[in-house]
Formats: structure tokens, C-alpha cells, sequence
């Protein structure tokens, strides 16, 4: 839906909305009067209503009393008095009598009352005494009320309204006083009820009340639900987005509260202004400025309504008032100018806003004394809440240092500064962590394939092997054939050896395996392991000289691996030292680190450096045709770092180091 | 006359399997997969299977699986495949022995013959020793103190005293665990002053000598950095 049809939809139900309140009223209102009535019979006439009968009755009993007793000690009547437009004198009862002729208000209420007494006659009808006799007002009185009258004369009453019947007053006092003071009263109502009054009104009423009495019934429930259906879909279609999502907000969302509230109020007076100035009597003018004032002030609430509803969905209703932005203003004003300064000054500037907030406290006696402890606390309560998220800060680098990248810092728990540089300290946790995983799936996917691909290579190497060997077997004259053989089988079994390195040095490299971590005493894994190599060392002429000062030394590492890694460094001695030469092996505590050595003399020269040697598949140059697939020393090194250890050559001109360190157990 | 199935995906292999065990004085059949090789063993006596693991149509852990649901001749996988997870997934259902490929061929003529010589003769050994005080045993290492003679699997094996001394005092703790000085200590029933290295050499000699393949030590194995003990198989 558009948002011009919404806003279309929610005018709509603006104007609705007023009507269907006045039309509920109204129903509401008829369906009480109706009962106030007593209810209403189909057929039933106006002059016989209640409401009516009650009407007249006022009517006869109000007139009675302000033409009879309503006199002052001067004899004046007291509403009267100015109206007594006429005095004439006139025959009552064969006697000489006076009538005074009443300009009462307008009203279709006409009356003749005689005071048998005193030979005095009011009256309401336009007569002329010089042509007309009491008979003749009493004549006119029943030709005007052709239709509805009461009279009561010589104690008797007739009329045609049925609930005033002599039985049916209910002002039996005032009955009482007419019967005493000898009065006979004539009155009547012209059915046509030419003059707009009470009675008129009544009628005009009772009419309606009669004819919408059914349809007022049905209008309650009908216009309730259709003034919620029109208050709900009114409201929801305020406040409209355009295509962005943003609210639509016209020029008097966008001012400060205060000024809208101001604008509004205004409109709202304008509109009260109408109420007041109505001066005329007359209905048509009356309605007319009525209704206009009421149109303005309910402009002015809806528009009230529509701000305010579209602040809060804006979330302004706060933000945009003066007040607040005036807030602001200071407080951006205030970080402006603090943070053109120095840093370092800034510190400074709080110190001094600090004591001079201390010193203007203590010019004021208990107060001050209280809100400068209070400041204290305030401020002790600021420096150590930073101070603990300095460290926890520094924590959290410290963790990164060292190599745990899964450190994060909550940066809503952090304020100002402190805030961005918790943010960087995540940033840079993640970037590490993200880049570390990445580079653990990939050799994870490395040291798969090269699995799969040994498989695949040492089938057909089984074969090789197996047929070598078995031709080496047969009986062979030609020398030649033998040399080849041996190279063959030479090359086969180095072939084996490298493909198992390969898979080995990858596993240990990606540090896809699987470590069962304990106590390992040094000196009985050195012994062990010598015991493996004494043969070999022994054929070479290699003198081992260990040198272990304690023999309780212990390491934390998965023995197996520790072993492997002893047994490519013996591997190593084994196959690259000077023959007849000594093999020294320390054994060394500086702290809580212990450090085994390895020293032996290199039977070539080494013309390399100790990183190209770690790297994969690089031996010393001299010695590339020997057994081996050059990667053993980074196996080793991979393995020992694994096992949380370090790993590092050393060379010397032709002495060769390997140094392992471990932390003690 | 023993028979030994060789199963195996690549001919060529299988063959020269053939080769080693004939001469051996073995009687070799053969099959290309495992549903060939259960057919085998169905129709004829069998009293040993060499297995390949990834083979067509039923592989080698399956066709082991199958072949323990009534039968327990010995049966050696002999697979390119070298990961531990593997070796423990094939002695886990079942198989006697795992070898990796490409193996030394008197390797695998050694293990096969010690597991022929288990499955047909060791039962009667077993029944004999328990009457005897003198005799220490684990799996198929026997030794007889009062002859001193050590056995594998039935096989004599010559040992020096010392050597013996060892082995003796490990296998009749088999087991425990005991470190270097611990050894000496209790063999020479005297404080270790460091001549005990020679302790660690004569026990790779042992090795060297009891075991199939001394780098994978079925009885006499080495905890690094702890110590040495003999395997409790029984």
C-alpha cells in the first residue's frame, strides 16, 4: 500500500472518528432519555408522554406561583413587575375586576388565571379589553389549545392530558393552595407549537427519541466497534516510512517538544477563541462557530497525538527537547574543547577541576563535607574501575603474546578510551585466530594428501622391493648385474624411508598427532637411548661422553616422540660424525629449564647455515648421497616443539650443536 | 604341510609372497579380494591368512571380521597403510599380527612361522609348564630356569648369562615397569655407579635376539624415559 493511500486511510479516519463519537453519544444519550421517559409506547402522543405531562405541570404550577404568590411586601410582583405590560379593568364574575396582561417569556404555554378573591386576572394572550370580555380570552384561550388543555374551575378539572387528571398531579400542595385561594385557572398549548421552546424542543425531541429509538440501539455497538477499528487503523498509519525505513517526519516532528507543544497550544486557543467569542443568540451562529472552534482544537490534539507518537518511534521524544539539547550541547562542547588538549593536560585539568570542586566544598559546612566524601568515593570508585580494566587489558595482550589468540574482552564493559582499545585487542585476537585456523586446515589437508599418496606409492614399492630382493637371490655370474641390483635395492629402500619421513615430518609439522604427555626422567631416556646406538657408535669408533649432574631430572613429553626425536639425533651423529671421534651429551638446569646438548664433529665441512639445514629436505652439501631423507632434523624439531619444547642448532665450524630445552617437571 | 591363503589386490605381490613361503615348505593359495578369499576358506583347510586391507569388492578389516565370526586361524594384515589407528583397528577385530607394506621379506617369513608354530603346537607347552616351579612364561617366550633354556614360540634362543639374568628377573615380573638402576640393583643385588649403562645394551642385544623385528618389540619393550618391562600376554 502507498503511503499516500495510508495517509489517505488515516485522514479518513481522523474525520471519521469525531463523527462516530457524536454519533455514539447521541445514541447513548436517546436510549437514556428514552428510558428516563419510561419507555415509550408506539403509539403513544407527545401530550401524553411523561416527560410532557411533568413540563405542564412545571408550567402550570411556576405560572400559578409567580402570578399569585410570588409578591413583595409592596405588593409588586416580583418577576412581573417590569412585564405588566397592561392593566385594564374587567368584568369577573359580574363584578369589577382588573387583568394584567403578562409578556411572559416566549412560550406556547398560555394561561388564564382569575383570582376569584381579589377579582384580579393574569393572563399571556394578546387580547384588547375594549372588545374582549374574561369569556372572550377563555373562548380564545380553548380556540388556540384546540388540541390540549387543562383547566381547573369550581374545583374541578378537565383536560385532555391524560396523566393530569385529578387523581394523576403530583403538586397536590400547590392543588391544595389553588382550591384555597379560590382560583380558577385556564390554560392551553397550541398543538401546532409555533414558538420554538421548552415544550417545542420536548416535542422535536420526543419525536426523534420515538423514531431512533430502535436505530440509536443498533448504532451503539455498530459505531463503538467502528470507532476502535478506526482508532486502531488510524494509529497504526502513524508515523509512515518511505522506502528507506525512515519516518516521515514533517516540519513540526523535526522541532525541539517545547516549541511544538508552544505552536499547538496556540492552535488549540485559537480554536477555544471561538468558543468565547460567540456573542449572538441566534442557534446558526452559534452551531456555526462551535463548530469550527471544535474542528480547530481537534486539529490541534491530533496533531499532538501524531507528533508525539512519531517521536517515539524515532526515539526522540527525549533527545529533541531543549533541555536535552541543550545537554548536549555543553557536553559536546565540553569533549570538543578537552580533547584539543593535550592528553596529558587532560589528566591534569580533571586533577585541578578535582581539588578545586574540593576546595568549593569545604566553604560549606556539613552539606559540603558530606558531598565531598561522596566525590571522593565517586572518584576512588573512577580511578580503580579504570584501573582494573587496564589490566584486565593488559591481561588479555599478554594472553595474545604468548600465543592463546582466543582472548575476548566484553567492550561493553569498557569506557572511553579504553572502549576503542578493547575493540582493537578483539580485532587483532581474531585477525591471529582466524589465520591460525585457516593455516591448521590447510596442513591438516596437506598431511591427508600426503597419506593417501604414500599409500598409493608404497603398493608398487612393495613390489619393487620384493622382486629386487628376490633377483639379488638367484644365481647371478655377471658382476655388473650384481652393482645394479644393489643400487636398485640402494635407491628402493631409500625411496621407503622417504616416503615414511614424508608422512612423518607433515603429521608433526601440522601437529596432527596425538600426544600422551608424561614424566620422563632424562637420564634413563639419554641411557636408553644410547643403548640403541652403542653398536653403531662403536662401528664408527664415536666415544659417547655424557655428562649429567642429577640423575633425577624430569620432563613432561610423550615418550615415545621425546625418543624419536633422541633417535634422529643419534641418527644423525651416527651417520654425518668424524669417525673415531668423541659424542658429547650435557645435561644442564638454568632455572626451570633443562637443556640437553649434543656436540659431535662433522666429518664434512658444513658449508650451510643452521636455518637452511632445519628446513625440509636440506642436508649439509657435502653429505647428499648419503642413506636419509633430510627431514629428519625437522621432524625432530616439529615434534619437539609439539611437546612444548625448543629446538635449536648450532654450528660452529665443523662442531655440530643440537640443543632441546624443555621446562623441568 | 601347512596351507597359508595370501590375499591381496596386487598380483605381483601375492606372488612373490608365494615365492618367500614355498620356499618355506608352504602350500600357498591365493585370492585377488576378500569375497575370493572367504570362498577359499570355505572349501579348503586353511591354517593361515595374509590379509591386504584396501582391497575391491570386501576389504581387509571385513573379510577378517568375517572370517573370526567361526574360525581362529592366525591371520597378518599386511597393508601400505602405517598408522597407528589403523594397525590398532586391524588387532582389534581380530587379526594376530599387522605388517606394513613394503615389509622385509624374512620378516614375514619369521612371523609367519611363529604363528604357525603357536596355533599348532604351543597348546601342549601350556598344558606341561604349569606343573613346573621353574619355568617363566609370557605369550610364546618360555623360560625354563632349571635348564636355562629360553624358547620363542618353541624356537631356542642362545642368550648370554647376563642377558639371561636380565630377561629372567623382567619376565618374572612381567608387566612391571623397572628403570635402569632398578635392573642392576636387583640382578647384581648392588648399588649402580653408573657401569649400568651397559644394562640398556644388552637389552637391545635381548631384543635383537627374542624379537621378530627389534624396532617393534612384541615381549621385551622399552617405555622411553622410564624404564624397560616384558610384556604380559597371558
Amino acid at each position: 500500500m502507498s503511503n499516500t493511500c495510508k495517509s489517505g486511510i488515516k485522514i479518513a479516519c481522523y474525520i471519521i472518528v469525531p463523527i462516530l463519537i457524536i454519533v455514539l453519544i447521541l445514541s447513548i444519550a436517546n436510549v437514556c432519555y428514552v428510558y428516563a421517559q419510561g419507555q415509550i409506547k408506539d403509539n403513544e402522543e407527545f401530550k401524553d408522554s411523561q416527560g410532557f405531562t411533568d413540563t405542564y405541570e412545571n408550567y402550570i404550577s411556576v405560572m400559578f406561583n409567580r402570578m399569585i404568590n410570588a409578591y413583595d411586601e409592596d405588593g409588586n410582583n416580583i418577576y412581573y413587575g417590569e412585564w405588566r405590560d397592561k392593566q385594564e379593568d374587567v368584568d369577573i364574575n359580574g363584578q369589577k375586576g382588573t387583568i394584567i396582561y403578562v409578556t411572559d417569556e416566549y412560550t406556547n404555554f398560555n394561561f388564564l388565571i382569575i383570582d376569584n378573591n381579589e377579582n384580579i386576572a393574569y393572563t399571556n394572550l394578546e387580547h384588547t379589553m375594549n372588545t374582549d370580555s374574561i369569556e372572550k380570552i377563555k373562548e380564545s384561550l380553548s380556540v388556540s389549545s384546540n388540541n390540549i388543555y387543562w383547566n381547573y374551575d369550581a374545583g374541578r378539572v378537565s383536560t385532555n392530558i391524560s396523566k393530569l387528571t385529578i387523581e394523576n398531579i403530583k403538586y397536590k400542595s400547590f392543588f391544595e393552595e389553588i382550591e384555597d385561594e379560590n382560583i380558577s385557572y385556564f390554560s392551553g398549548i397550541d398543538n401546532d407549537l409555533i414558538i420554538s421552546d421548552n415544550i417545542k424542543l420536548q416535542s422535536i425531541m420526543f419525536n426523534i427519541s420515538k423514531n431512533l429509538y430502535i436505530p440509536s440501539i443498533i448504532a451503539i455497538p455498530i459505531s463503538s466497534i467502528l470507532l476502535i477499528i478506526a482508532i486502531v487503523v488510524g494509529a497504526r498509519f502513524i508515523g509512515l516510512r518511505d522506502e528507506n525505513g525512515n519516518v516521515i517526519l514533517n516540519w513540526l516532528d523535526k522541532q525541539a517538544l517545547f516549541l511544538a507543544l508552544l505552536v499547538l497550544s496556540i492552535i488549540f486557543s485559537i480554536g477555544a477563541m471561538f468558543f468565547s467569542a460567540i456573542t449572538s443568540n441566534d442557534f446558526i451562529i452559534i452551531f456555526i462557530f462551535c463548530f469550527i472552534g471544535a474542528i480547530i482544537m481537534y486539529i490541534s490534539a491530533v496533531l499532538l497525538l501524531e507528533t508525539i507518537v512519531k517521536r517515539i518511534k524515532t526515539k526522540t521524544l527525549i533527545r529533541n527537547t531543549l533541555i536535552y539539547k541543550f545537554y548536549k550541547w555543553l557536553k559536546d562542547g565540553t569533549s570538543k574543547t578537552l580533547n584539543k588538549i593535550n592528553k596529558t593536560y587532560k589528566v591534569v585539568i580533571y586533577f585541578i577541576l578535582f581539588i578545586l570542586a574540593n576546595v568549593i566544598l569545604l566553604q560549606f559546612n556539613d552539606i559540603g563535607i558530606l558531598l565531598m566524601i561522596a566525590l571522593w568515593i565517586f572518584v576512588i570508585y573512577k580511578v580503580n574501575s579504570i584501573t582494573i580494566q587496564f589490566y584486565e587489558i593488559k591481561d588479555a595482550l599478554q594472553e595474545i603474546y604468548n600465543g592463546n589468540v582466543e582472548v575476548y574482552l566484553n567492550e561493553e564493559n569498557y569506557k572511553g578510551d579504553l572502549k576503542e582499545v578493547s575493540k582493537y585487542v578483539n580485532d587483532i585476537a581474531g585477525g591471529f585466530s582466524n589465520a591460525i585456523s585457516e593455516q591448521l586446515k590447510s596442513e591438516r589437508m596437506k598431511t591427508e594428501l600426503i597419506t593417501n599418496v604414500s599409500h598409493d606409492i608404497k603398493t608398487p614399492l612393495t613390489s619393487i622391493i620384493n622382486y629386487v630382493d628376490l633377483l639379488e637371490k638367484e644365481n647371478i655370474d655377471n658382476e655388473n648385474i650384481k652393482k645394479y641390483l644393489e643400487i636398485i635395492d640402494n635407491k628402493s629402500q631409500k625411496l621407503k624411508k622417504l616416503t615414511e619421513d614424508l608422512v612423518e615430518a607433515s603429521k608433526a609439522s601440522s601437529g596432527n598427532i596425538k600426544l600422551n604427555i608424561e614424566r620422563i626422567n632424562l637420564d634413563e631416556l639419554i641411557k636408553q637411548e644410547i643403548g640403541e646406538f652403542e653398536d653403531k657408535f662403536n662401528k664408527i669408533g664415536l666415544t659417547t661422553i655424557i655428562d649429567i649432574k642429577d640423575k633425577n631430572i624430569y620432563i613432561n613429553a610423550d615418550g615415545r616422540y621425546i625418543a624419536r626425536v633422541l633417535d634422529n639425533i643419534f641418527s644423525n651423529i651416527s651417520k654425518y660424525a668424524l669417525e673415531n671421534s668423541r659424542v658429547y651429551i650435557d645435561v644442564n638446569k638454568e632455572n626451570d629449564n633443562v637443556l640437553v646438548t649434543f656436540k659431535n664433529i662433522s666429518r664434512e665441512k658444513l658449508n650451510i647455515s643452521e636455518e637452511e639445514l632445519m628446513q625440509r629436505f636440506v642436508r649439509g652439501d657435502e653429505s647428499r648421497n648419503t642413506e636419509g631423507s633430510g627431514l629428519g632434523l625437522s621432524i625432530s624439531e616439529s615434534l619437539t616443539k609439539l611437546q612444548g619444547g625448543e629446538f635449536e642448532i648450532n654450528i660452529d665450524g665443523d662442531l655440530f650443536k643440537v640443543m632441546i630445552i624443555f621446562k623441568e617437571a | 604341510m601347512y596351507n597359508i591363503l595370501v590375499c591381496d589386490d596386487e598380483k605381483e605381490i601375492a606372488d612373490a609372497i608365494e615365492l618367500y613361503l614355498q620356499r618355506e615348505g608352504f602350500n600357498i593359495l591365493k585370492a585377488n579380494d576378500g569375497k575370493e578369499a572367504l570362498d577359499i576358506i570355505e572349501k579348503n583347510v586353511i591354517h593361515l591368512v595374509i590379509l591386504d586391507i584396501m582391497m575391491p569388492k570386501l576389504n581387509g578389516i571385513e573379510t577378517a571380521k568375517k572370517i573370526r565370526e567361526d574360525k581362529s586361524i592366525p591371520i597378518i594384515i599386511l597393508s601400505a597403510k602405517s598408522e597407528d589407528y589403523d594397525k590398532i583397528l586391524g588387532l582389534n577385530i581380530g587379526a594376530d599380527d599387522y605388517m606394513t607394506k613394503p615389509f622385509n621379506p624374512l620378516e614375514l617369513v619369521a612371523r609367519v612361522n611363529s604363528q604357525i608354530r603357536r596355533y599348532t603346537k604351543l597348546g601342549a607347552i601350556t598344558q606341561e609348564s604349569n606343573k613346573d616351579k621353574n619355568l617363566y612364561k609370557t605369550g610364546g617366550l618360555v623360560i625354563n630356569d632349571d635348564t636355562k633354556e629360553v624358547t620363542v614360540d618353541g624356537e631356542s634362543v642362545k642368550l648370554t648369562p647376563t642377558e639371561y639374568n636380565i630377561l629372567k628377573f623382567l619376565t618374572k615380573n612381567k608387566g612391571k615397569v623397572y628403570s635402569i638402576e632398578q635392573i642392576y640393583e636387583n640382578i647384581w643385588e648392588d648399588e649402580a655407579y653408573g657401569a649400568e649403562n651397559i644394562i640398556a645394551v644388552h637389552i637391545r642385544h635381548i631384543r635383537e635376539k627374542i624379537e621378530i623385528n627389534p624396532k617393534e618389540p612384541k615381549y621385551l619393550k622399552v617405555i622411553w624415559g622410564i624404564g624397560y618391562k616384558v610384556e604380559n600376554l597371558d
